[in-house]
């Protein structure tokens, strides 16, 4: 007598030795393979497909830089804070800043201009101011102070758009400067000098 | 899924019938389609041929493979490719056997049953001659079926999802046949 263990045992036997005896004929698989073998005018298909996907993305690409270069930079506008301490009678901090509404004019195109009015009028304009000061220099700004009466900063930012001459590598950690400003209060050049500054004893 | 398909891929272990069939959607290489015929192909057709004839079977399965090929976007992975394979087989065969006109599911043991002969001798005549293959001809379409799909390693939730029938349905198939190919067997009532 059969156990239903020993049936079931024997039925996935004979379904296994049943299906290997009915195999699906080669035929039917030759005949599928055929029909899915494309025509050979689309056999190019695939190499064009991928041909495609390369061009595109090699345009987005270049499209991309493009209008990266292309894309407007924000205006920068010159900024003065001003403000008093216990040491100084007048603090000025000279910046860059892209906030139009506290700015007082637009860079860079205006400290070249200013400066070549400056050279061109400084004998006979009075819109021009010439201080002197102790210029000293720390990773992120200048400070120049005029005695006690003035502490001027001048960011990094700045003074890349700024006429120093020589160039801002070329000062020393700590001298004496001239610097100009026009009627503003916008520095537009700072130059090393020889004069020393005398201040009155506080 | 997308980590084991990786992995697969790069630690050359079988490929599943779906990653070859994703594989043959985006080359179209045939070698990827005739995998995939080895798989399967053989599994389709006997259960086709045990439903009907060998004629039908091959009509069928060369019916089910092109509709792959003619709409791939059919598979949508819902289910695995077998049981997407066998569900699209079985409602061919079914569609296909009503426009013949030959759609009795409950026929075939009608048959054995009013040719003569009463239903002892017939299930002793069977005991004694009949191999598999003929003793599932003597179930019930529907029955033979559900037995043939779990003999092939379907769930009962796949069985279900393959006939649209729900599971409680399948389960009593299921016995219904197995209780009468356990008769033919001479299994022990007092076991079963």
């Amino acid at each position: 007598m059969t156990t239903p263990e020993q049936f079931e045992r024997d039925l996935q036997q004979q379904y296994q030795h049943e299906k290997a005896r009915h195999a699906a004929p080669p035929q039917l698989s030759e005949r599928i393979m055929q029909r899915a073998k494309p025509p050979v005018s689309q056999r190019w298909w695939p190499a064009w497909r991928n041909m495609q996907l390369a061009l595109s993305s090699a345009f987005v690409l270049v499209l991309g830089y493009l209008l990266l270069l292309q894309q407007p930079s924000s205006p920068l506008y010159y900024q003065i804070v001003v403000t008093s301490d216990s040491q100084y009678r007048e603090v000025q901090q000279h910046r860059i800043t892209v906030q139009k509404e506290q700015a007082l004019a637009m860079l860079p195109g205006d400290a070249s201009n200013a400066y070549q009015q400056y050279v061109e009028t400084a004998q006979r304009n009075d819109a021009f101011h010439t201080q002197t000061g102790l210029l000293r220099q720390n990773a992120e700004q200048w400070q120049i102070s005029v005695c006690n009466d003035l502490l001027l900063t001048v960011d990094r930012q700045l003074l890349a758009q700024l006429n120093v001459v020589p160039t801002p590598d070329d000062f020393q950690l700590q001298q004496w400067v001239e610097f100009v400003s026009n009627d503003a209060g916008q520095l537009v050049a700072i130059r090393p000098t020889s004069t020393v500054l005398q201040c009155p004893q506080a | 899924m997308a980590l084991s398909f990786f992995l697969a891929g790069w630690m050359g272990a079988e490929e599943t019938a779906e990653q070859l069939f994703c594989r043959y959607q985006d080359s179209s290489n045939v070698t990827y389609l005739q995998k995939l015929f080895a798989m399967h192909g053989s599994d389709l057709y006997h259960f086709l041929l045990q439903q009907s004839d060998r004629t039908l079977a091959e009509d069928i399965s060369q019916q089910v493979w092109l509709t792959l090929l003619e709409q791939p976007g059919s598979f949508r992975g819902a289910s695995s490719f077998k049981t997407w394979l066998f569900s699209i087989g079985r409602n061919g065969l079914i569609d296909e056997l009503r426009r013949l006109k030959r759609w009795q599911p409950e026929a075939l043991l009608d048959d054995m049953y009013t040719d003569g002969h009463c239903p002892e001798q017939q299930l002793s005549r069977a005991k004694q001659q009949l191999q598999l293959g003929k003793q599932l001809q003597l179930l019930p379409f529907f029955q033979r079926e559900a037995l043939m799909l779990q003999l092939e390693g379907f769930s009962i939730a796949q069985i279900s999802d393959i006939t649209q029938q729900p599971d409680e349905t399948i389960k009593s198939r299921l016995r219904y046949a197995r209780q009468f190919l356990q008769q033919l067997a001479g299994v022990s009532d007092d076991n079963a």
